[in-house]
């Protein structure tokens, strides 16, 4: 039995959501925030190799096809992205990324702050500002 | 998107958040603490290396009561293990176990390093602990290992293996590459966090309230000297006045200790003392014509017991450098330690007593199935605790 295109199209459509929201979830998996290794130390289980480097470079791939599917997806990705670097220039700007340590519940608790915040300005960066409007008065 | 998650709702969780990650992490940072406890935490019983303890051992009798085979990978590798809480911490390059001390059965056996199941196991440095935390290195990490359940705790990642490793209190002396620099790193042995780090590669070997005497790398010849820091900002305090002649990249067998406000050093066949609060050059002894071909080891109390394993002999020599005496010890291994009453030497088969004022034996232990490397005995309150070989073995008084 085979697909037909319809089909086939749709399992391609699911792959890449589900790889577009594994990339949002990157900095709980892999480098460079590493939340689920900080966990496993928490609670004594060590790293156990959770990063998965080749994610970053396969989900935002995922997510650029599903965005060309369905356009809403694009702005998840967006925000996804700025998610990531605004929590990467935050890390930085306040230290926690010099931290060489996994375990520790209150640097944990930080970064997962971090994140949240990096989140919330993504999110109003995406959804709440009219660009086209901005762009267009601009001009 | 919900109409109650407005703008000013997201900015503010925003601000707060950022604050909040700032500030949280403060929480966890811990003063540096140098006070120890009585008990043979550190690989040479403390962190000044002495090797030494105010109460004895074994007496003229002793008697083993347990002994356990195990498989001592490299053992050579490491200058002892550790007695805490009626467990043993044992290392070897391959596991690191934890043994009960009065029976020995094994409570937990772990490899390093613990989170990369799938590359080779490999142990770098003997325990130390500080309360329940068990501080080790392994590859490119220092890890904090429970010591009740054998679990990580943290693991702070460095840019090399590290080349030498000692604590005091709840501080951790490491020395490697971090952020394509050599340093010497404080780190916290609680959460792991890095209290200060110097700018060069010193090698940390011993560790007392007012220093952290290191061996500095040597970028030039006869440049390779001790020096001391301040163990709790990481300040220079003084550079020994004479350089040393033999590397010390890693901590192999590196026969260091301080007391009596002293830093006592074996280097090239000689025992050497320097002053402790200013690293003037007070004496140097000559051991031997040559040197070993690893470092000698030493025990201090009211004297320094030396142990050259090969020269096959034993010496005692006062803190002011005189040679009190000397004894062939064939099969002497790379352990010695000094109880209240008698001076105990690691060898190849077991254990040997010694009288500490003639170095007379007192009493002999055989007890290896396989003959081999020997560690540091370890003496609790009528008890030794040795490793020879392939054996982990526990004597007893027989009275």
């Amino acid at each position: 039995m085979t697909m037909s295109e319809s089909e086939s199209e749709s399992v391609v459509v699911w792959i890449g959501r589900l790889l577009f929201m594994l990339f949002i979830l990157t900095p709980f998996t892999g480098p460079p925030g590493d939340l689920l290794g900080q966990l496993g130390f928490i609670f004594g289980v060590g790293h156990r190799q959770l990063a998965m480097a080749p994610l970053v470079v396969a989900a935002p791939i995922a997510g650029l096809l599903v965005a060309y599917e369905e356009r809403r997806y694009g702005s998840i990705l967006l925000a996804g992205f700025l998610t990531l670097f605004g929590w990467v220039g935050l890390t930085r700007l306040s230290g926690l990324s010099t931290m060489r340590v996994h375990g520790d519940p209150w640097l944990f608790a930080g970064e997962l702050l971090m994140y949240i915040s990096a989140a919330s300005l993504a999110i109003v960066v995406v959804f709440y500002i009219n660009w086209k409007q901005i762009v267009w008065t601009g001009i | 998107m919900h109409p109650s998650i407005t703008r000013r709702r997201l900015l503010t969780l925003a601000g707060l958040s950022a604050a909040g990650g700032t500030l949280l992490p403060r929480v966890g940072e811990t003063e540096h603490d140098p006070t120890e406890v009585d008990t043979w935490n550190h690989p040479l019983a403390d962190p000044e290396n002495t090797a030494s303890v105010s109460y004895s051992g074994v007496r003229t009798d002793p008697q083993i009561s347990w002994e356990r085979q195990f498989n001592p990978s490299n053992l050579f590798l490491f200058t002892g293990f550790s007695f805490v809480d009626d467990r043993l911490f044992i290392p070897a390059q391959d596991q690191f176990r934890a043994l009960s001390a009065d029976t020995g059965d094994t409570l937990w056996t772990i490899e390093l390093p613990i989170d990369r199941p799938f590359g080779n196991s490999q142990l770098d440095s003997a325990p130390r602990i500080h309360r329940n935390r068990c501080i080790l290195a392994s590859l490119s990490s220092i890890y904090a290992i429970n010591t009740d359940t054998g679990r990580p705790r943290w693991r702070f990642d460095l840019n090399s293996s590290t080349e030498g490793i000692t604590m005091l209190g709840n501080t951790a002396y490491v020395s490697a590459r971090v952020d394509s620099g050599n340093a010497l790193i404080a780190i916290d042995a609680t959460s792991g966090r890095e209290r200060w780090r110097t700018d060069r590669r010193w090698v940390p070997l011993a560790t007392t309230s007012d220093a952290v005497v290191v061996q500095s790398y040597p970028y030039r010849p006869n440049d390779q000297r001790l020096v001391a820091f301040d163990p709790e900002t990481g300040a220079e305090h003084w550079r020994s006045s004479e350089p040393l002649e033999t590397r010390r990249f890693n901590q192999v067998r590196d026969g260091v200790a301080i007391a009596d406000g002293m830093v006592f050093v074996t280097d090239a066949g000689s025992l050497i003392g320097f002053d402790a609060q200013t690293g003037d050059q007070r004496w140097s002894l000559s051991l031997s014509e040559e040197a070993s071909s690893y470092l000698d080891r030493i025990a201090v109390a009211e004297d320094i017991y030396i142990t050259q394993p090969d020269h096959d002999r034993v010496l005692c020599v006062t803190t002011a450098g005189e040679v009190v005496w000397e004894q062939e010890l064939p099969g002497a291994e790379h352990g010695i330690s000094v109880g209240s009453e008698h001076v105990y030497v690691a060898r190849r088969t077991g254990l040997r007593t010694l009288d500490p004022n003639t170095g007379e034996t007192v009493a002999t232990v055989d007890v290896a199935e396989t003959p081999g490397h020997a560690c540091t005995p370890v003496i609790d309150d009528g008890t030794v605790y040795g490793i020879a070989g392939d054996t982990v073995y526990r004597v007893d008084d027989n009275e």
